[in-house]
């Protein structure tokens, strides 16, 4: 007759009234989980020990156990495997495989209470502080010092199961000192798959790499400034930044690698007092924007992305002082290229324009004007990255589409900077760089920025 | 007297065991039932790259107590680029980064009672997919 120590059937007996014990009344589901959590340590404490004395008497039944390798779940193995594992009395066997499948029951209830695929909103965003020096004639409207950058708030609600969203709001100071709110993105998409999602709303327009990249997420780009050609429409860029529209994006597997698509139809923009706006209440002229984005990420070449893309619309407005309007088609077509390894990152865009005047009395010959950044950035050392960009932008000075913008005379412009993480949210940057602007002259600019992501 | 031996024997011990290499956990990639994955494919989940499969939407769950030998074996960043990838992928795609868990049982229960579910755990559980050791 096997030996049964006194302590077995009262560890039993205390396990399974642990176990067994009615459903908690707790007041709120906080503390219905903390209570499911203890009561879930106490039973596998529990199962630890009986574990333990039952290998002590199967020892005593069998000298010459088979060694088996520990299994996530063991406790929770069914009743007939248990009972056919131990040759203990019946009524042993039978607590103890009560107590298993309450232990089984408690795991399910926890992980329903911790819900995977909640629609819990948490809240992400970036933060940034800058300083600058300008020099020069071509900065003469520029301001020196300190000067708050963005708060950028975004949220990412899942509201089914095919159902996204994104939101985002920017709060920055412009250079008159108003603040500026900006629904930045709005959009809700449905996702039919990895091949296809929809989205529509106001987005990032899916040129290039830089645009949907980083944005205003001034932490996760190296550089402290954007290059000019694709700064925001209301800070020197000549492209739209934002779109409101719909937009079909998706990537799809193949031999050679990553091949990924956007295509995208949205209101077309107007120029308003020199600067570009993307009728976000409406399409003023009734010509759409067209544009596309495809990229391949080639498997023999870990890192490295490459694409084409391309973006149409007509366009009309006036100049910054309303004393010259016009209309244009404004068309180009480019390739850009991003890469990125354990030392190096690389990105480079190119655009090449091909616009119309439609003012009745033009040629309404191709006019054409070119622009392009390359900018490596290089691991130094340890959370040191240095980094350099030379853009240029050759613009045709009879095209309407960049006389009507502020910013749309030519130019080059080299920038040198050195990037330090303090921790994995957190950098401190500093940049100089050195313009010339074919209207405004030269100038040179000195940044700081600290810049954080929560 | 017996001290200079014993200590000698410590510190001979020390050496020694400071020597032998540090062995990772094994880590073990496992799906709800329904879930059809390919091993080259767990990483891509796991960076949002991928997030359905025969239909289904993916749904993967990261596991505190085997986080660091996954990251190190599988996705083959650290927790701070993971964190990052995951900040990236969150802005430019609006996905989420996947849910936390604390232990295996609490992966294997989850994985089991969610469709699309892919985990991992630092021992075999015999009642879920297992699509790889590593």
């Amino acid at each position: 007759m096997p030996i049964r120590p006194p302590l077995v059937p009262a560890l039993l007996a205390a396990a399974a009234a642990l176990a067994l014990a009615g459903p908690a009344q707790a007041a709120t589901d906080t503390e219905r989980l903390q209570l499911l959590e203890q009561r879930l340590a106490q039973s596998q404490d529990l199962i630890s020990l009986l574990q333990q004395r039952l290998a002590a008497l199967e020892q005593q039944a069998a000298p010459h156990p088979a060694a088996a390798e520990p299994v996530v779940g063991a406790s929770l193995a069914s009743p007939a495997t248990a009972g056919a594992a131990a040759p203990h009395p019946a009524d042993a066997q039978q607590r103890l495989a009560t107590l298993e499948r309450s232990v089984g029951d408690l795991n399910a209830a926890l992980a329903s209470a911790k819900p995977v695929d909640d629609t819990g909103v948490p809240l992400h965003g970036f933060l940034d502080i800058g300083w600058a020096r300008h020099h020069g004639a071509g900065a003469a409207s520029a301001h020196n010092g300190f000067r708050l950058g963005v708060l950028d708030l975004y949220l990412t609600p899942q509201l089914g199961a095919n159902v996204r969203s994104l939101i985002e709001l920017a709060f920055d100071y412009g250079e008159d000192g108003h603040l500026a709110t900006d629904a930045e993105r709005l959009q809700i998409g449905y996702v039919v798959n990895d091949n296809l999602v929809v989205w529509g709303g106001r987005f990032h327009t899916p040129y290039g790499y830089w645009n949907t990249a980083f944005h205003h997420g001034a932490q996760i780009q190296t550089s402290i400034t954007r290059p000019r050609l694709i700064a925001f429409e209301d800070q020197g860029g000549f492209l739209p930044a934002h779109t409101v529209g719909a937009w079909a994006t998706g990537k799809l597997a193949t031999d050679w690698g990553k091949l990924g698509y956007d295509v995208y139809v949205g209101n077309g923009n107007h120029i308003s007092e020199g600067v570009l706006d993307f009728n976000a209440s409406g399409d003023d002229n009734g010509n759409p924007a067209l544009g596309f984005n495809l990229s391949l990420a080639p498997r023999a070449v870990p890192g490295l992305t490459l694409g084409v893309h391309g973006l149409r619309q007509t366009v009309a407005g006036s100049n910054v002082d309303g004393s010259r309007s016009g209309k244009a088609r404004s068309q180009f077509l480019g390739g850009y290229g991003f890469f990125e390894s354990d030392d190096w990152e690389l990105i480079g865009e190119y655009y090449r324009f091909s616009n119309r005047d439609l003012d009745p009395a033009a040629s309404r010959a191709k006019l054409g004007s070119w622009a392009g950044y390359l900018q490596a950035g290089y691991n130094l050392a340890p959370r040191w990255v240095g980094f350099v960009r030379a853009e240029r932008a050759a613009l045709n000075s009879a095209d309407p589409y960049f006389t009507l913008q502020e910013s749309g005379s030519s130019y080059h412009q080299t920038s040198a900077g050195l990037r330090y993480d303090l921790d994995p949210r957190t950098a401190l940057k500093l940049q100089l760089d050195h313009l010339h602007d074919q209207v405004l002259g030269n100038s040179r600019a000195l940044r700081a920025q600290y810049a954080v992501r929560f | 007297m017996t001290k200079q031996p014993f200590r000698s024997m410590l510190l001979a011990g020390a050496l020694l065991c400071a020597a032998l290499p540090v062995r990772a956990g094994d880590v073990y990639v496992v799906t709800h039932p329904g879930v059809t994955l390919t091993a080259d494919e767990v990483r891509e989940v796991f960076t949002g790259d991928k997030q359905s499969a025969g239909g289904l939407k993916l749904v993967p769950m990261d596991n505190s107590a085997a986080q660091a030998d996954f990251l190190a074996k599988v996705v083959k960043v650290d927790a701070a680029k993971y964190a990052s990838v995951w900040a990236k992928k969150g802005f430019r795609e609006g996905i989420n980064p996947p849910a936390v868990r604390n232990t295996d049982l609490e992966v294997a229960a989850a994985v089991k009672a969610t469709p699309g579910a892919v985990g991992y755990l630092s021992k075999p559980a015999p009642d879920l997919k297992l699509v790889q050791k590593y």
